[in-house]
């Protein structure tokens, strides 16, 4: 289990903002952090990763402590077990596909370098160097670099946001599979809401010197998606007739959700079948079907 | 042509070159990598205090060497006494005053190469569990063999082009402090010119041949 509370002052004078955030996520959770430019998300990553020093704070894992201000302790970034997806990929411009993955490892595994290889569908370009890759394949050896090494804790900052959404889809599913296979604790920072809402348990907004809100990604997603901005595949789980309308039970991501549908448009639909929802306004509206 | 000056000449330039290589790459490392946002005052008194040779007249730095290598102060008496050590008008004396006088030429070069380095790169190499070391090692000595290369090749050159701090530092002892540049000063001084030109034209044969080495290196670097 991850545990933290970080305090961090940024800026000066009139300019000055402080980011305060405690948190604990269960084993192999995902988390999502969401707000706006310059709210700090980055930062708490990098606090986690033992990239930048907080003020203030503590973070343990599993019983460790990585980092506690009160007793002056503070674990370096290589002794913390952790994968971390940068922005700009980060990629070690002179080493081969092959010899990146290899970096990533904490022990060398041959096996393992041709299993992310095949998962990520890398094998025909290991001998490549990334500048001979495109978008999406640096961000697919990106996020095999930081996984290889089976990491505790997995951080992506914005990692699919320089991609166009069909690459940002074929990633996403590659991410939820790798996730599955080595279930791992991860905090993912994004502004995209079908991303979260696809990859993520529960988010955490947040918001200049206010504090945080914290729910599941449709509790806090929901009331403020633009029309039409959110489609997404769901699950009708159960249908619950009513006296004038039917509640619809979908399971979108790892969330549930309901909305309301006529009986005539409800008996249409069975228990399992997948359907498209656009999430709008403060609801959920089933805008297609098999 | 007495061909011992040269023999010494190389040796000091060799021994100068490694030395400078041990010095510099940590203290690039520390001017560039650790903590870039902090100690920028501390960093700019190092880095210009290192700069010093490139501006000094060979003669005041030779001059300072001399007086703080000599058994009659300081540091020059502390060694004498202790280790019986004596640096002034010796060949590790002057292999001392070559690092000093030479330092800018490996550190300048090491200082663009590592700043050409984007420092994502190292945090990303520390987030792979990898310790300093490694991470100098595999990842940002790789990328900064341009540097590299051109601040051993500036290095060694400039030692075997130094006069004013060997002479001042080393004197003119043959087979211990004699070195090319001071045997051609010694043959003008005798006006034995021919000998004196036969020195010059292996100096300049051999600063060509550097010169023409570095732009091949500078220009397989245009290429990748």
């Amino acid at each position: 289990m991850l545990a933290f509370s970080l305090r961090k002052q940024f800026g000066h004078g009139d300019q000055a903002r402080h980011i305060e955030l405690a948190l604990q996520l269960a084993p192999a959770e995902v988390l999502a952090l969401s707000g706006p430019s310059g709210v700090g998300k980055t930062t708490v990553l990098r606090m986690l990763a033992g990239l930048t020093a907080p003020d203030h704070g503590f973070i343990r894992f599993a019983g460790d402590s990585w980092y506690d201000s009160e007793q002056q302790q503070f674990r370096p970034t290589a002794q913390r077990a952790l994968g971390y997806v940068f922005q700009d990929y980060a990629l070690f411009p002179h080493l081969s596909v092959r010899d990146n993955l290899r970096y990533g490892q904490r022990t060398r595994n041959e096996r393992a370098v041709a299993h992310w290889l095949e998962l990520m569908e890398l094998t025909a370009e290991a001998a490549r160097l990334p500048a001979q890759l495109s978008g999406g394949q640096k961000q697919r050896l990106a996020l095999a670099r930081a996984l290889i090494g089976k990491p505790k804790l997995l951080l992506l900052d914005e990692p699919l946001s320089a991609l166009d959404a069909p690459l940002r889809r074929e990633i996403q599913q590659r991410l939820s599979v790798a996730l599955r296979e080595q279930p791992t604790t991860t905090i993912l920072v994004s502004h995209d809401a079908g991303e979260i809402i696809r990859l993520a348990q529960r988010m955490v907004q947040l918001s200049p010197n206010q504090p945080a809100r914290i729910g599941t990604p449709t509790e806090l997603l929901l009331g403020q998606l633009t029309p039409g901005r959110c489609v997404l595949h769901a699950e009708l789980l159960a249908l619950l007739p009513g006296d004038v309308m039917t509640t619809a039970v979908l399971s979108v991501g790892h969330d549930r959700i309901t909305t309301l549908l006529p009986p005539a448009e409800a008996n249409q639909l069975r228990l399992g079948q997948a359907v498209r929802v656009e999430l709008n306004g403060t609801s959920a509206t089933i805008v297609q079907h098999d | 042509m007495n061909w011992q000056p040269f023999w010494l000449t190389a040796q000091l330039a060799t021994l100068t070159t490694l030395l400078l290589l041990l010095l510099c790459i940590p203290l690039a490392w520390w001017l560039v990598f650790v903590q870039p946002a902090q100690q920028q005052r501390r960093k700019a008194v190092v880095e210009v205090l290192c700069n010093l040779p490139l501006v000094l007249p060979p003669t005041v730095l030779g001059f300072y060497l001399l007086l703080l290598f000599s058994p009659n102060h300081g540091v020059g008496h502390w060694l004498q006494q202790w280790f019986g050590v004596r640096l002034a008008f010796s060949f590790t004396g002057l292999v001392l005053g070559s690092v000093v006088f030479s330092l800018p030429f490996m550190l300048q070069p090491l200082l663009g190469a590592f700043r050409q380095v984007p420092f994502s790169l190292i945090e990303a190499s520390r987030c792979c569990g990898k310790n300093e070391w490694q991470s100098l090692w595999r990842i940002v000595l790789p990328l900064s063999k341009p540097g590299l290369l051109a601040g051993i090749v500036l290095s060694f050159a400039h030692t075997v082009g130094e006069f004013g701090v060997v002479l001042m530092l080393g004197g003119n002892i043959p087979g211990k402090t004699q070195v090319a540049s001071i045997a051609l000063y010694q043959e003008v001084e005798a006006l034995n010119y021919a000998v004196a030109h036969r020195y010059a034209l292996v100096l300049v044969l051999f600063a060509f041949v550097v010169l023409l080495g570095l732009r091949a290196l500078q220009r397989q670097q245009e290429r990748h």
